[in-house]
């Protein structure tokens, strides 16, 4: 009789052992979320950022800007140096001081959002044109090279031909700081470009930048 | 007999709390099927491309973003615009919905964790996501659980790297990396806080 029970309980231990190891392993791949054995406060109904929502009809709980609204901090109070522009003319220069963290800056920024099509040397043939043949433009030739700073600023903004914008993902800072790596691309000292106090040099659009000499350009 | 019995279960018991009831079984290893079979390998391992490119706020914000659709269409207007696996980020364009991808990296709600702070003290991306560059499906990989956390806050060294490895998921500590360790830690002058009011605002 007791043989008999000390037998059961070892097949009821070996019937648990078998149903746990069906319950899965530690770290194994698992599709259905966590559950918490305890679940605290883990789930509130708070909304988080970028999290799900019932309440609007697109099922987001955050919202896009209303048209015509300027975020805080963004309100373009520096026109030259939100937009690159003064009235219909660019500027020739970098409107910011230019330096060694500038610099620095600019390379790094490059090469997270501008390499993957422009290539790391400028010259357009980026992972795109070597994954799918499709070339985009050369940032070293002389028409970029002639070009005013502020539409190389206006083109990272707002995007031009198959280009989209990049506004959402690089702040104005960042992209004057890209502007500056362009023009060591092109094989110019963007540390003499530096408009920051200085005459608002502007060239009229789809004019040669005459006051490029006077900024320091290299030709 | 009862007590043969009683002495299996204190024996047992422990044991299956301890594997079963922790974050290492619960959490650990969860992937979740995505909306779109988006593959990090192919875009941030082989592609080469930097997790900054989409995951754009994360230096500048306490969450990391999942990219709008706009991001996938900075490509994608031009390459595979025939591909049906990519018809859902289409859809999403077209309509302005977005896609719904799942989480998999989430603390209570309770807890909050700045990525701008870590970034900018030097912590990488793969120290608490993996190697993310090499997986087809994201996976989690640490447990996120308190204290797990506390582990870095406590002895940070470990696991800070230079500012240009940051976003490299298969960057290793190398054999000096007590040392470098340090010498980040001091340099930037970092201390991590340990007190409760730090995460549970």
């Amino acid at each position: 009789m007791r043989t008999r029970r000390t037998l059961q309980v070892g097949r009821d231990l070996l019937m648990l052992a078998l149903l746990l190891s069906l319950a899965g392993c530690r770290g194994c791949p698992k599709s259905s979320p966590p559950i918490h054995l305890n679940p605290n406060m883990d789930n509130q109904p708070k909304l988080r950022a970028q999290s799900a929502s019932d309440f609007f009809a697109d099922g987001a709980a955050m919202r896009t800007p209303v048209a015509g609204t300027v975020a805080r901090g963004a309100l373009p109070v520096d026109d030259l140096f939100q937009t690159g522009r003064e009235g219909e003319g660019y500027v020739v220069g970098i409107p910011t001081p230019v330096d060694a963290e500038l610099l620095a800056r600019g390379a790094d920024r490059y090469a997270i959002y501008c390499a993957p099509c422009h290539a790391d040397s400028g010259n357009g043939k980026g992972m795109l044109f070597q994954r799918a043949q499709i070339e985009s433009a050369d940032l070293v030739e002389p028409r970029l090279v002639d070009m005013p700073s502020g539409q190389i600023f206006e083109t990272i903004s707002q995007g031009l031909g198959l280009m989209p914008a990049y506004d959402y993902a690089i702040p104005v800072a960042d992209r004057w700081a890209i502007v500056a790596h362009v023009r060591m691309l092109q094989g110019s000292d963007p540390t003499t470009m530096s408009v920051p106090n200085g005459p608002r040099v502007v060239a009229a659009e789809g004019e040669s930048p005459n006051g490029a000499d006077e900024q320091g350009a290299a030709p | 007999m009862i007590g043969a019995v009683a002495a299996a279960g204190a024996l047992i018991a422990p044991a299956i709390v301890w594997y079963f009831f922790s974050p290492e079984f619960t959490d650990v290893g969860y992937q979740p099927k995505q909306p779109v079979a988006y593959s990090h390998a192919l875009h941030a391992g082989e592609m080469n491309l930097d997790c900054r490119y989409c995951h754009a706020n994360v230096e500048r914000s306490s969450v990391a973003s999942v990219p709008p659709t706009q991001t996938c269409m900075n490509c994608h207007q031009l390459v595979g615009q025939d591909r049906p696996t990519l018809e859902p980020v289409r859809a999403s364009a077209a309509s302005g919905e977005p896609i719904r991808w799942v989480r998999v990296h989430e603390v209570p709600d309770y807890a909050f964790f700045p990525h701008d702070a870590h970034l900018a003290a030097g912590v990488g991306c793969s120290s608490c996501h993996g190697d993310v560059a090499s997986m087809e499906v994201v996976r989690l990989e640490e447990t996120l659980s308190m204290g797990w956390c506390l582990d870095c806050h406590r002895d940070p060294a470990p696991h800070l790297r230079p500012f240009d490895e940051l976003t490299n998921t298969r960057w290793q500590p190398g054999e000096d990396q007590a040392e470098i360790g340090a010498a980040l830690l001091a340099e930037r002058g970092l201390a991590p806080p340990e007190e409760c009011g730090a995460c549970h605002r």
